[in-house]
């Protein structure tokens, strides 16, 4: 890392969608991106929790902090 | 600024590789023939004319090394190093040319003393970094490996107070600070959402794990902050 930019023009384009977070662990959850941090935690709101494809439950807010995040996409949903 | 050549013992522990058959230049003076010895500490020559004289140095006085292969400024394509006598006598290390069996040497460890000390004085900034030293193997393709193992060398003698090369001693200094201040300012528990993304900034940390989480996925990777 050379230096220290501002990635905010990216991250507009996720905040406030529908993502899909990809765990380390392989568990996905789904939701919509609603706030994070300067680590990277992340905040979603209406969070479905699938493990192996499958739902196993429903969150109002979840919070996931950034070191276990995988990856994030952009949902389909 | 001459060099004088001490009776050496050739390196026992530590040793990356040995190179026979190398000719040492002190500027374009030649040294004569030896076997270049370089190892965890230090880089050692050593003469193959009788009386095994040599000189060894240490990293941290070496300032930089090279391949050269320009043959208009010098004959051969050799390894070349700049070395900084001050550096290792301003920190208190041992001399960089230095006997090892000093006891036969007095007269050359007074000499060397002697320059040492002038160095120091208040002119040391006049007089450039000091010594070019080069290398000349008999046989050319041991230039690289000599090259890539004084650069493993370097790397594992890092300079006790350089910034660059932190360690965990190293942290107490200002730098390190200021760092540490700013990922407590950036992750004190400020959220950013889509009303005020623009304030948001990103701990190493944080950066790190974004570049983590979007290069991959469906997302564009963001290379523009890998490239270096």
């Amino acid at each position: 890392m050379n230096k220290r930019q501002n990635p905010a023009e990216f991250l507009k384009k996720v905040i406030g969608k529908p993502v899909v977070v990809k765990l380390n662990s392989g568990v996905d959850y789904r939701g919509i991106l609603a706030c994070l941090d300067g680590y990277m935690n992340i905040a979603l709101e209406q969070t479905e929790e699938y493990s192996n494809g499958q739902l196993q439950n429903k969150y109002g807010d979840a919070f996931i902090r950034g070191n276990n995040v995988l990856y994030i996409s952009t949902s389909t949903k | 600024m001459a060099i004088i050549l001490k009776e050496v013992s050739a390196p026992t522990a530590g040793i990356k590789i040995t190179t026979p058959n190398v000719q040492a230049f002190h500027n374009s003076d030649s040294l004569g023939n030896g076997t270049l010895y370089v190892t965890g500490s230090e880089v050692t020559w050593i003469s193959s004319a009788p009386g095994s004289k040599g000189f060894s140095v240490t990293y941290p006085a070496i300032v930089l090394h090279a391949i050269s292969t320009d043959t208009t400024t010098f004959p051969s394509e050799h390894v070349f190093m700049m070395v900084d006598q001050r550096k290792s006598i301003r920190r208190r290390r041992a001399p960089i040319l230095r006997t090892i069996q000093e006891a036969d040497e007095q007269r050359g460890l007074e000499l060397a003393a002697a320059e040492l000390e002038g160095e120091e004085s208040d002119n040391d900034d006049e007089e450039g970094p000091g010594l070019e030293i080069r290398f000349v193997p008999d046989d050319k393709e041991a230039l690289t490996p000599m090259y890539h193992e004084i650069l493993k060398g370097q790397e594992e003698n890092p300079e006790e107070d350089d910034m660059m090369f932190e360690d965990e001693e190293e942290q107490e200094d200002g730098e390190y600070e200021m760092e540490e201040g700013d990922e407590q300012a950036m992750g004190s528990g400020q959220w950013f959402t889509a009303d005020n993304i623009d304030q948001l900034q990103m701990s190493e940390e944080g950066l790190a794990n974004m570049q983590r989480i979007f290069g991959r996925g469906d997302q564009q990777p963001r290379q523009d902050d890998s490239m270096e």
